[in-house]
């Protein structure tokens, strides 16, 4: 759900400054086309030829961790908190989107005719070096190879950035390797708790209308391990990750201004995942949900009357006209659970055509009384206009 | 010999017209040696232009020999001034790309008359100007006073029956143009020709038989 | 002082308009081509710069070009980022004949930072669309304009002779002006698209890097398939406009050669109004002027001629710079490569140089006669004889110069290599000549005389004398028009002899009855050859594949040629044992090269040419050199035979077919129409056609040349109008006294036009050996040097009597307007003026 975000973006990038050159500014044609894209995302003719999702289906695997073309989105999300030997904190985040943004595009000769368009980012967060970094690729699909998900083996790659992962249903573990000016990951990562399906069986509605809806899966702790490279610095480094798999072709409902979004890992070995989506009137949508994933591995959905989310910390951003949520108190009392949550680093705004908020936080807390710690990730959308 | 009735002629000049003849009439008898005298620009220049044909008059008559010379055509006024007049210029009068022999035969050619005869009647009037060693010279080679001796010859060599002359004599000094007179007189009288000059020169319009005075455009006799 | 010269040239109205037309024409000439070259060279500037932007480097590959996969291994698993994958093409504007448009595909998110001038990009339509959909494209928004189209318009398009109704996806608006330049005519598409259309999936043409160190570049280069080469961009742009160089100096020569023309006028004017003010000058130095005061009037008089004369040129120059541009566009596209030149570069430079050129001659020209008028003695009258007696004594002293100069000309052309001094060596002939003409024509017109007289008489003489008389009027004027014809006649022949030599060269080698190729030279598929060579009356088939390879830093022409033994006499050997290099080039690495190859490359038969092949560079040995007149860029010529066993590469671009003894092509062509039917849109064109059109292109080529002759031509009527027209006007008083004499006014006119004629004839004989002098220069020395072609000198006797008809028909042209003014004019009225 998260992810959509880029959807926007790519559009952005895509049409009004096709060549990721700026148009003139204030110039009609750009406004035009950020028009056009404001109704392709709102209205509900323009999800017309794309494949659906309506309700719960059987996952199969392999198959459902590659791409799945005929709809609109798609993503193979990754998070994670690294310690070096020394205890110097990372966070890093990578993303590779696939979008299809023609669904009436027919059958070409030619390898490099596609209908789909891949976009990946990498986000690390230094936390003691108080500094965010990010990188945006973008590549076209398609046959040519340039970029794409397969499976037997599992991969998915954006020119050298790669995932790689093993051959049959369980993909288990993966390689991570993306490098880009001054920047360097590579990782090795393992599922410590088996994939648990979001929502209804993977069935993630979004919204009232059939269809308004993705198809959501996730591994919540992968413990990871590697290497990491920072302005010509090498780490050795491990930690825990999160990966989310999610793929659609519903839109944003009318009214909806933006969304937060946690991943939150804890030391007593459960996860919680938790959204909620905010309204132009500032309550919160209904649709909203989360996941609680117990040490076992057993999962319950959250409903919205089960959290009680409150922001007790803002940060403004240097540009000045955003001003984001950077620390909360989360509560589940029917679990008798308080989390502290904060941003290991306020300013972890990715500031491209499309701005939001992506950063590592960290966790202290207690539940039945005992104390808890840990980390996650949260993804704060629709403050900066 | 030559009989101008009412003569008539103005040139633009300078935006307005100007009178040069105005009712102008003389006759020349023939043999008769006539001097004209006047101002520059009385007209006398163009009295001669118009007996030869080489100018025609706005009105009025010009009859030479019987010839109505103001009636003729272009063409005609060329053959009639090629075999009836001798022309003898202030200066200028050879042509410089012919030879002093060439020079004199050219008036006989152009009558076709190219032959021995010719020749002998060249040489001998080239003798007559006592040039008879320059024929194979060119007018340049000359003095002022040979060139206009050989120019009177031209003249004469066709034996025009008028001879017309633009004061041959004054770029020549007094000695040189006593001579050039003398013998046009010699030769004028031997072949019995009619002769008007322009002369600005009292003492050679004194040679003449009847010096008429050109006042307004009218002839004065003098 | 200065009144009184002004007044001198308004009272001469008709030289004076004659001299500043001469000047302006010669000016207007250089102007042009300047004009037309610089338009050219921007035109590639531009359109190199918008379309290679910050590209620092290009990867090209062999005769099919760079593998896809290449690209993708690049940008995956080697992490190269800043590459771009480029497909070029041409398309032709259905239902606009000759208009055609450079395709560029490319892929927009590899783009990035490569061209700023893609930025800027507007249209109704998702640009996804233009990856998705096979049929969009983006034009500059002023050629849009231009074809009154709009985004979301459709378009014909011919592609690879298949039309193609394709969707106007977006306007491309450049931000920079330059830009908007550059890509004049080019239609951008997704590389897909560009690889369906133009039959090319799988590959790419090139790709285009963004390489900041030596060490990528490093990489790079241990990256590279065996047989592509990483090239630095701008020094490929340079190569490429290197290519039309040769092209540009020749014009550019050319027009150099109607500026000398015009010059020798200028040197007539001056010449003559210092004649005849003799008298006015002698009276100036008698009440105190100085000789420096003199020289600086005449100076001033020409300063003032060549000022006027030469804006009237540049204006005139830029007037036809248009109609020059659109030729020299034609001649590079032909010839060289494609290249839109929609507008005229108004470089002030060029017009600097024009203005420069225009004045700088007009002074030069007005040295010898402002000298000439400082020797005016104080109150000399000196008469035409005694002048024209000076000149004549001068002659064998002019004479002499002029041989030296013409022995200097030769040496240079003969000894010193290089385009310029052979250029400057054939202006020295031409100077050299051109001062030997007065002499020349001194002896001739004695030697006439005689002849004339006896043929026509009295005036006959005098036509010989008057044009010895005024030698120092009419051997200008002589000397402009001889000029002018030598160049008629040595650039008549030069195309006549290179038309020979093609047209000869097109009979030995189109020996095939009926060729076959694909519009916009694409690849036939494979199943259309089978059916071509299988159709019933086929006895023997050749093929051939054209396509680039490259060699250290430089990429040549690659023909690969299947031929049977029978066709083999299509190729001419300028060196190589025939038996032993058909044998080495059938069986062994060894490869002929055309002609001009070898002459750039500077190659025998016997070395070794490397060649980038899929095994890495191997050396080829050069087996024969051949005659070939298809490019003055060369050609390296293999047989399929090695080719195949070398590249794996099934493409064949054309087929020749030959029938037995006496095959009707025609019908050949039906049976072949109908056994391939709709497999692929094929073009057929019997050999009598295909030579029709190749020298249908060949004539195309030299219209420029035509143009530039007729250009240089016009200015010596001119000149020749001027002087002779001025010789008349000055003889007024001459013929007055023939006219008193009983000449009647038929007969000064044939007098007038006879001399007029002398002159015209004696120029027309004397042009004739420079002609021929110049004709051979121009094919052996300079057309040798700037293409590397040789030709058979072919003096045609059609030439040779044009030349001379139109010495004499300009002269005599020249004449009649003053021959009808004397007759015209009363005699009376020229002595009366001349007692004034």
């Amino acid at each position: 759900m998260k992810r959509w975000v880029a959807l926007p973006l790519v559009m952005l990038v895509l049409v009004a400054g096709w060549w990721l050159w700026p148009s003139p500014p204030g110039s009609p044609d750009a406004s035009g086309q950020t028009q056009s894209v404001t109704r392709f995302l709102s209205g509900e003719e323009a999800a017309e030829g794309y494949a659906r999702i309506t309700g719960p289906e059987a996952l199969e695997f392999p198959r459902d961790h590659g791409a799945h073309p005929g709809y609109r989105h798609e993503w193979w999300y990754i998070t994670g908190q690294l310690e070096t030997a020394q205890g110097r904190h990372f966070g890093y985040q990578i993303t590779f989107f696939r979008f299809n943004l023609d669904p009436d595009a027919p059958e070409r000769t030619s390898d490099w005719g596609t209908n789909q368009v891949w976009m990946a980012h990498l986000g690390l967060t230094d936390t003691d070096g108080g500094r965010f970094h990010h990188r945006e690729r973008f590549s076209r699909g398609g046959d040519i190879g340039l970029a794409g998900a397969a499976v037997d083996p599992f991969r998915v790659w954006l020119d050298d950035w790669r995932l790689d992962g093993a051959a049959g249903p369980d993909i288990m573990p993966l390689r991570l390797q993306a490098a880009d000016d001054g920047l360097a990951l590579d990782l090795h990562l393992d599922a410590l708790k088996p994939l648990v399906l979001q929502g209804e069986a993977g069935y993630s509605q979004k919204g009232p209308d059939p269809g308004n809806a993705s198809r959501y899966f996730s591994y919540t702790r992968l413990a990871t391990d590697g290497e990491l490279i920072l302005d010509g610095e090498r780490f050795r480094v491990s930690g825990l990750s999160w990966m989310d798999r999610e793929w659609g072709s519903s839109v944003l409902s009318e009214g909806q201004t933006g969304w937060n979004w946690f991943s939150l890992q804890l030391d007593d070995q459960t996860e919680i995942m938790y959204y909620i989506l905010r309204l132009d009137d500032g309550a919160i949508a209904p649709r909203s949900k989360g996941l609680f994933v117990a040490a076992d591995g057993s999962s319950q959905v959250l409903q919205t009357q089960d959290v009680e989310l409150e922001e007790t910390r803002h940060w403004d951003s240097p540009l000045g006209d955003a001003r984001y949520p950077v620390a909360w108190r989360l509560r589940i009392p029917s679990r008798d659970l308080q989390l502290e949550i904060e941003a290991v680093l306020d300013d972890q705004e990715l500031r491209t055509g499309f701005r939001y908020w992506e950063g590592a936080v960290r966790i202290r807390g207690a539940r039945d009384g005992e104390p808890v710690a840990g980390g996650g990730y949260a993804e704060l959308t629709g403050y900066a206009e | 010999m030559i009989h101008l009735r009412s003569l008539d002629k103005r040139y633009r000049e300078g935006g307005r017209d100007r009178v040069v003849l105005h009712d102008f009439s003389l006759d020349v008898a023939e043999g008769e040696r006539l001097a004209l005298v006047g101002r520059s620009g009385a007209g006398k220049s163009t009295l001669l232009n118009m007996i030869s044909g080489m100018d025609s008059p706005d009105a009025g008559d010009v009859n030479v020999g019987g010839a109505r010379v103001d009636r003729l055509s272009e063409r005609d006024r060329t053959l009639f001034r090629r075999r009836h007049i001798g022309f003898v210029f202030q200066f200028f009068n050879l042509i410089p790309t012919l030879t002093v022999l060439e020079n004199l035969l050219l008036p006989l050619q152009l009558l076709g008359q190219g032959g021995a005869e010719a020749r002998g009647r060249a040489a001998k009037l080239l003798q007559q100007v006592g040039l008879a060693d320059r024929g194979a010279s060119f007018p340049e080679q000359l003095s002022g006073g040979e060139q206009q001796r050989v120019a009177i010859a031209r003249a004469l060599i066709h034996r025009p029956r008028v001879l017309l002359a633009d004061e041959p004599t004054g770029t020549l000094d007094e000695e040189t143009g006593a001579q050039v007179l003398a013998l046009l007189d010699e030769l004028t009288a031997a072949y019995h020709m009619t002769v008007v000059m322009v002369t600005h020169s009292p003492e050679v319009a004194a040679r003449m038989d009847r010096v008429i005075r050109l006042v307004d455009g009218r002839p004065v006799e003098a | 002082m200065l009144r009184a010269s002004l007044r001198y040239l308004l009272r001469h109205p008709w030289q004076l308009a004659l001299s500043l037309l001469g000047v302006a024409l010669g000016v207007a000439v250089v102007v042009a081509v300047d004009l037309a070259n610089q338009s050219a060279g921007q035109a590639f500037n531009l359109s190199a710069q918008s379309l290679t932007g910050r590209t620092t480097h290009q990867v090209l590959g062999g005769p099919q070009g760079i593998p896809e996969s290449w690209y993708v291994e690049l940008r995956t698993r080697h992490g190269v980022r800043q590459a771009a994958p480029v497909i070029e093409g041409e398309a032709r504007l259905a239902g606009q004949p000759g208009r055609s448009l450079r395709l560029l595909g490319v892929d927009p998110l590899a783009e990035g930072q490569f061209r700023e001038s893609f930025g800027g990009l507007a249209g109704e339509q998702p640009l996804i669309r233009l990856m998705s959909q096979p049929d969009q494209l983006a034009l500059l928004d002023a050629d849009l304009a231009e074809l009154g189209l709009a985004p979301g318009d459709r378009i014909r398009l011919e592609l690879a002779g298949r039309e193609h109704d394709l969707n106007v996806a977006a306007a491309l608006r450049p931000e920079r002006e330059l830009d908007a330049r550059g890509l004049r005519d080019v239609a951008v598409m997704d590389i897909g698209a560009a690889q369906e259309l133009l039959g090319r999936a799988g590959w790419l043409d090139r790709v285009d890097l963004m390489l900041e160190s030596e060490a990528q570049v490093e990489q790079l280069r241990g990256l590279l398939p065996a047989d592509a080469q990483l090239l630095e961009a701008e020094a490929r742009n340079a190569a490429l406009q290197q290519m039309t160089r040769a092209f540009q100096l020749n014009l550019t020569a050319f027009s150099l050669l109607a500026l000398m023309v015009g010059a020798f006028l200028i040197f007539n004017t001056m010449t003559f109004s210092v004649v005849q003010r003799r008298q006015l000058l002698g009276l100036l130095r008698a009440v105190g002027v100085t000789r420096g005061q003199i020289f600086g009037l005449v100076i001033f008089e020409a300063l003032l001629i060549g000022l006027l004369g030469t804006l009237a040129g540049i204006a005139l120059g830029l007037a036809i710079s248009h109609v020059l541009l659109d030729l020299v566009g034609r001649t590079i596209n032909d010839l060289y490569f494609m290249l839109s030149i929609s507008e005229l570069a108004l470089s002030p430079w060029s017009l600097a140089k024009g203005l420069l050129l225009g004045v700088g001659m007009t002074l030069v020209a007005a040295l010898s006669p402002a000298l000439e008028a400082t020797g005016t003695p104080p109150r000399a009258a000196l008469s035409r004889a005694v002048l024209e007696q000076g000149v004549r004594a001068r002659l064998p002293w002019l004479a002499g110069a002029g041989l030296i100069l013409v022995s200097l000309g030769v040496g240079l052309l003969a000894l010193v290599g290089g385009l310029v001094p052979a250029f400057a060596g054939l202006f020295l002939m031409i100077l050299g000549w051109a001062l030997v003409v007065p002499l020349a024509m001194c002896w001739l017109v004695r030697l006439l005389a005689p002849l004339l007289g006896r043929l026509a008489g009295l005036p006959g003489r005098m036509a010989a004398r008057g044009v010895e008389a005024g030698l120092s009027r009419t051997s200008i004027a002589a000397a402009a028009l001889m000029v002018a014809v030598s160049a008629v006649v040595g650039v008549g022949t030069m195309v006549d002899s290179f038309r020979a030599t093609f047209s000869q060269w097109l009979d030995a080698t189109l020996r095939a009855d009926v060729y076959v190729s694909v519009p916009g030279n694409g690849a036939l598929l494979p199943e259309a050859v089978e059916a071509l060579i299988e159709t019933d009356g086929v006895a023997y088939w050749s093929t051939a594949r054209y396509g680039r390879v490259g060699s250290g830093e430089q990429r040549h022409r690659l023909r690969v040629f299947h031929l049977p033994a029978t066709a083999e006499d299509a190729f001419r050997f300028r060196s190589g044992d025939p038996e032993a290099a058909w044998s080495a080039f059938r069986d062994g690495d060894a490869v002929f090269v055309t002609e001009p190859f070898a002459y750039h490359q500077q190659l025998q038969v016997g070395d070794t040419l490397l060649l980038a092949t899929p095994e890495g560079e191997r050396p080829f040995q050069v087996a024969a050199v051949v005659y070939d007149y298809s490019t003055s860029e060369g050609a390296v010529m293999m047989s399929r035979e090695t080719y195949d066993r070398l590249w794996d590469d099934p493409i064949v671009n054309s087929v020749g077919l030959y029938g037995p003894p006496g095959t009707d092509a025609d019908a050949l062509v039906q049976r072949l129409r109908q056994r391939t039917g709709d497999m692929q849109p094929l073009r057929y064109r019997s050999n009598l056609e295909l030579r029709r059109l190749s020298l249908q292109v060949f004539d195309q080529t030299f219209t420029i040349t035509q143009v530039l002759r007729m250009l240089a031509m016009l200015v010596a009527v001119v000149g020749v109008l001027s002087a002779l027209m001025a010789l008349a006007l000055e003889r007024a008083r001459e013929y007055a006294v023939m006219r008193a004499t009983g000449f009647t006014p038929g007969q000064i006119q044939g007098l007038i036009v006879g001399q007029n004629a002398l002159v015209g004839g004696i120029a027309g004989l004397l042009a004739l050996p420079l002609g021929l002098a110049l004709s051979a220069a121009l094919i052996l020395v300079i057309n040798q040097r700037s293409f590397g072609w040789t030709m058979q000198v072919q003096v045609s006797a059609e030439v040779l009597l044009q030349a001379g008809a139109l010495a004499l028909l300009a002269a005599v042209l020249a004449g009649l307007y003053p021959a009808w003014r004397m007759s015209r004019t009363s005699p009376a009225l020229a002595l009366r003026e001349d007692a004034a």
